[in-house]
C-alpha cells in the first residue's frame, strides 16, 4: 500500500505551462521590486519638475510684467506707456477719452519701447496735434533699475528735430503724486506750477485741456505774477527738454 | 533577493511537491496557480540560506501549506467545487492508482496532509510535528486515525 500511494502521487506532477507562468509571473514581480526607488523617484521627480516650471514661469512673469519705468506722452491725447527691465513695453494706460482711444489705436505691447516710442511719435495722431500748434512733453519716470537715463536719451535723441517738444525725466514720487490726483505725469508736472499761481486749479480741469493749452495757461499766469516763482517740479529729474523746454519756447504759439 | 537561476531551479524542483500539496488541500486550477505564484515569489526574496536540499523543501512545504491555509480562510474565498472536479485536477496527469488517491482526497484536511506528509515525502511524526507546528503526539493521533479511516476506504487494505 506505501508502494500504491507512492505510485499514485508520483503520477501527480505540475505542468509544462504552470511552471512556465509561474517563472514568467515571478520574474516579473521581481522585476518591479527592483525597481522600487525608480517607481518612487519618477513622479518625485516628475513634481519637482512641475514646481520648478510654475516657480520659473512664475518668476518669469513677474520678472516681465514688472514696469521698471513709465514715458508719459502728453499732448491731449495723454498716454503712459511701461516698460520693464528688457525694455519692451508691457502696458499702455490712457490718460482721458482721448488717450484711451490712441491706446487702442496702437499696436506696440511686447515691442522695444524704442520701436514703440518711434510708432507713437511718428502716428498720425501725434504728427496731426503738433502741426496743429500742440505741445508734446515726454516724461520718463524711472521706478527702479538705471533705465530711465537710457530712455530719456533715446526719447529725447527723437525729438531733437521737434519744435514744441519737451523731454524730462521724473522721480518716482512725483509719479506717484501724479497718479493720486488722476494725471498722467506730463501733465502733474505742468499742473503743479499752474497751481502754484491759481490754488484753485483743479487736475480734473488739467486733464481735460491739452499741454498747449495747460502751456498757455502757465506762461499767462507768469506774465500776471512775475513775483512768483513756480515749484520745480522736475528739479529731481535729468530735464533734457530740446526745442521748447518747460516755460519758454513756444509757450504762447497758439 | 534570489537570483533568476535560483528561482528557475526551484520551480523544476518543487512543482510536483507544491502541486501535490495544492492536490490535498484546494479544490481548483485557478486556486493552484495562486498558490505557485505566491510560494515561489516569496522563495524569490526570502533571503534565508538553505543549509541542504532537505532544509530547502522543508521550507517550500511549510510556505505552500501557509498559502493554502491563508486561502481557504480568505473571508472572500467563496469558490467551491464538489470532490469530483477535485479529482478532475489530479486525474489527467493520474492513469492507476485514482482509487488510492481518491482515497486520501476523501479524508479530512487534517488527515489527508499527515497522510502525504509521512507516506509520500516520508517525514516522521515529529518532522510533521515541526513542519506542521504541532505536537507530536496530536501527529500521532492524526497518523492513527488517518490510517484507520484510509483503510476502511480502501476495504481493509493495510497500509504498511
Amino acid at each position: 500500500m506505501d508502494n500504491r500511494m507512492r505510485k499514485a502521487f508520483d503520477q501527480v506532477h505540475a505542468s509544462q505551462e504552470l511552471k512556465a507562468r509561474t517563472r514568467t509571473q515571478v520574474l516579473q514581480a521581481m522585476e518591479a521590486q527592483r525597481k522600487p526607488a525608480r517607481a518612487v523617484w519618477k513622479p518625485v521627480c516628475a513634481l519637482a519638475a512641475c514646481l520648478l516650471v510654475v516657480v520659473l514661469g512664475l518668476g518669469g512673469y513677474h520678472l516681465y510684467f514688472t514696469p521698471t519705468s513709465v514715458i508719459s506722452i502728453d499732448i491731449n491725447p495723454s498716454l503712459e506707456v511701461d516698460v520693464n527691465r528688457l525694455g519692451r513695453v508691457i502696458a499702455l494706460h490712457g490718460y482721458n477719452e482721448d488717450g484711451e482711444e490712441f491706446a487702442a489705436s496702437l499696436d506696440v505691447l511686447h515691442q522695444n519701447y524704442q520701436q514703440a516710442v518711434d510708432e507713437i511719435l511718428n502716428s498720425d495722431t501725434i504728427v496731426d496735434c503738433l502741426n496743429e500748434g500742440g505741445f508734446l512733453s515726454v516724461s520718463v519716470v524711472e521706478l527702479r533699475g538705471s533705465q530711465g537715463e537710457e530712455i530719456t536719451t533715446y526719447v529725447s535723441n527723437c525729438t531733437s528735430g521737434h519744435h514744441n517738444v519737451s523731454c524730462s525725466t521724473i522721480s518716482s514720487q512725483e509719479a506717484h503724486e501724479a497718479h493720486h490726483l488722476g494725471l498722467s505725469y506730463g501733465k502733474y508736472e505742468i499742473y503743479a506750477q499752474i497751481a502754484a499761481y491759481d490754488p484753485d486749479f483743479t487736475p480734473e480741469e488739467a486733464n481735460e485741456m491739452t499741454m498747449r493749452e495747460l502751456r498757455d495757461l502757465l506762461a499767462s499766469l507768469q506774465a500776471e505774477h512775475p513775483d512768483i516763482t513756480p515749484p520745480p517740479v522736475d528739479e529731481t529729474g535729468s530735464g533734457c527738454g530740446n526745442g521748447s523746454g518747460h516755460g519758454h519756447g513756444n509757450g504762447n504759439h497758439e | 533577493m534570489r537570483s533568476e537561476e535560483e528561482v528557475t531551479r526551484a520551480i523544476e524542483t518543487y512543482s510536483d511537491t507544491v502541486q501535490r500539496l495544492c492536490l490535498i488541500h484546494l479544490k481548483n486550477r485557478a486556486d493552484t496557480e495562486d498558490i505557485f505564484q505566491t510560494v515561489f515569489l516569496k522563495y524569490a526574496l526570502c533571503s534565508t540560506v538553505f543549509e541542504s536540499p532537505e532544509h530547502e523543501k522543508a521550507w517550500l512545504i511549510r510556505v505552500t501549506l501557509n498559502a493554502c491555509k491563508d486561502l481557504l480562510k480568505s473571508f472572500f474565498r467563496s469558490r467551491t467545487v464538489p470532490l469530483d472536479s477535485l479529482l478532475e485536477q489530479a486525474a489527467p496527469e493520474v492513469e492507476d492508482h485514482s482509487e488510492v488517491l481518491q482515497a486520501v482526497l476523501t479524508l479530512p484536511e487534517k488527515y489527508r496532509q499527515v497522510i502525504y506528509l509521512h507516506y509520500y515525502e516520508g517525514y516522521t511524526a515529529p518532522e510533521i510535528g515541526n513542519l506542521l507546528n504541532k505536537n507530536v503526539n496530536s501527529v500521532y493521533t492524526l497518523l492513527n486515525r488517518a490510517k484507520k479511516q484510509l483503510k476502511e476506504a480502501l476495504g481493509g487494505e493495510a497500509l504498511g
